[in-house]
């Protein structure tokens, strides 16, 4: 997940690279590149930004002040209903603000990502955390989930599916985990966003004046997923409303916001992301899709 | 409704072959070869474009599973041209057609015709080249979980050819002010009412369940394949004399189809 536009530097760095882009999905070298990716904890942008280097108590709690803030909606999607004393699974992990928040909220908490980072980090947040289950924090990939059919009441996944490299396949695990009548709440990139239409087409014709930087494709995928360095996710979907709608024909009841958005960077008349959502524009052409649906 | 109960109404309502109507309006009620040579050509004039999707080099001496026989005209016809046919149908009316269909055919295979369900196929994963369902499995009551299992049993560069109920067509647009009041009244019996206009018996019982999409939910609903191509096909005849009424034949020549039409076709490679 974007936590904000990475720094001009390193996007500028990433944009002079030709980057190779000739992954297999589906096969062991991509899972392990994806799993070396997301081994550095996605929100690590936000993190360097507003000074946390460490996992300490102090540390996590202002860096999950900085992202609820970032995404105010969210805790909206996770209703404390629907989780107390519930089984719930949350796949793909990052620096775990919202499954400490899960736990905390009494629900039997159960964690999956393909990286080693995000698990160890969850870990060390549920050690914290009474009667929560380290142990229930494990390393596997989405596309195989290591559980049974129906083993869970909630299955949340925000900003991870679209990675895998096989959204169906995702989706499909996810519907197999749950019991009947259990909820997921998924979030992936909506393809018709404010982002795509208006830096696509810049993004595009610089490519084509200047034949050797990477295609507008590759550059977008940077500005969502970009490490400090300049590497990127090594695999993004992106999907319209109604192409999700069509994912989610296996589920019940199905409602998908859009929520989030860039600001407009316009120096001294730029538009902050907060006024943008305050002005609902987000719910628009926002970056990202929202969707919660029953088995 | 329990998906376990559709499968099992759905076996009882398409045990009355798909097509029934057809074969009556043309006076076809034996199975000889005269009477189906008869009712295929019947029915390709109906779909013209439907062989269209399958092209002799695509299918022959491909292991090709067709989901869903009805009266059985698509399934000879691949057999013909050369397909290692294997076909499947929740009811037993549409796999007796089919073997006797195949038994006239040398070469095919009446044995690789089998009764089971679209969502749990009796076949092995990464089985075949080309799977067809033809108008099948939008009443299975899971078209995810259908389509999830037509991804698992074709091999990787599989292809696969869809056909389910396109919902934003013409057909749906004019009966939608009237659907919708009837819904407000008897939900059930106004749903049941519009899958009938689809698939009825011939006592006029509706298909136990249908799922209509729009091009854009299939290709969510397809995301699991590589390359998609969607397209609308049929339409019904235009029934206004006075503003210039037009034939189906009329309206399938002007391409009106293609806009509005009844049925989404998906042409999708895993």
């Amino acid at each position: 997940m974007l936590d904000e536009a990475p720094a001009a530097g390193a996007a500028l760095h990433y944009l002079e690279r030709r980057v190779p882009w000739s992954h297999m999905v589906g096969d062991a070298a991509f899972d392990d590149r994806n799993a070396a990716f997301w081994d550095e904890l996605c929100g690590t942008n936000l993190a360097r930004e507003i000074g946390v280097h460490d996992a300490s108590e102090a540390s996590l709690a202002r860096f999950d002040e900085a992202y609820l803030a970032l995404y105010p909606y969210l805790l909206g999607y996770v209703p404390p209903d629907a989780f107390a004393g519930r089984q719930t699974l949350e796949i793909g992990l990052g620096y775990g603000t919202l499954g400490e928040r899960l736990a905390r909220r009494g629900t039997d908490y159960h964690g999956l990502d393909l990286a080693e980072g995000p698990v160890a980090m969850m870990r060390a947040r549920l050690a914290r955390v009474s009667g929560a289950r380290p142990d229930q924090v494990v390393q596997g990939s989405a596309l195989a989930l290591p559980y049974a059919d129906a083993s869970f009441d909630n299955v949340v996944s925000i900003g991870c599916l679209h990675h895998t490299g096989d959204l169906f396949r995702a989706v499909a695990e996810t519907r197999r985990v749950l019991r009947p009548g259990g909820r997921l709440l998924m979030m992936v990139y909506n393809r018709r966003s404010a982002r795509r239409a208006l830096l696509g087409p810049l993004l595009a014709a610089r490519h084509r004046v200047r034949p050797g930087t990477p295609s507008a494709e590759e550059t977008l995928r940077y500005f969502y997923d970009g490490h400090a360095d300049g590497d990127v996710a090594p695999h993004t979907d992106f999907v319209s409303v109604p192409e999700l709608r069509g994912l989610l024909s296996g589920f019940r009841d199905v409602r998908i916001d859009r929520r989030s958005i860039d600001r407009v960077p316009l120096g001294r008349f730029e538009v902050s992301r907060l006024q943008l959502m305050n002005l609902g524009l987000d719910r628009l052409v926002g970056l990202d899709l929202y969707a919660v649906g029953y088995r | 409704m329990a998906a376990a109960d559709v499968s099992d109404r759905n076996a009882a309502f398409w045990d009355e072959l798909c097509g029934s109507h057809l074969a009556n309006q043309i006076g076809v009620t034996d199975a000889s070869p005269e009477s189906l040579a008869r009712f295929d050509r019947a029915y390709l004039d109906l779909y013209p474009y439907l062989l269209d999707y399958f092209p002799q080099a695509a299918v022959k001496d491909r292991q090709l599973l067709e989901i869903g026989l009805g009266y059985g005209t698509l399934g000879e016809a691949l057999a013909r041209l050369g397909a290692d046919y294997h076909g499947l149908d929740i009811a037993s009316g549409p796999v007796r057609m089919m073997q006797a269909r195949l038994a006239r055919i040398e070469g095919a295979k009446p044995e690789q015709v089998k009764q089971g369900s679209a969502l749990a196929m009796p076949f092995e994963d990464a089985s075949f080249d080309e799977v067809a369902a033809i108008g099948c499995l939008h009443h299975t009551g899971d078209l995810f979980g259908a389509i999830a299992e037509v991804r698992r049993v074709l091999r990787p560069h599989g292809r696969v050819v869809i056909m389910v109920y396109n919902r934003r067509s013409l057909r749906r647009a004019l009966a939608e002010p009237r659907q919708a009041l009837a819904r407000r009244r008897d939900r059930a019996g106004a749903d049941a009412a519009l899958r009938a206009r689809y698939d009825a018996s011939a006592s006029g019982d509706a298909a136990p369940h249908t799922d209509f999409v729009t091009a854009s939910e299939l290709r969510g609903l397809l995301h699991g394949f590589g390359t998609v191509r969607i397209e609308r096909r049929n339409i019904d005849p235009v029934p206004l004399p006075l503003v210039g009424g037009r034939s189906r034949d009329a309206l399938l020549r002007s391409g009106a189809d293609r806009l509005v039409g009844l049925d989404l076709y998906a042409v999708a490679e895993r």
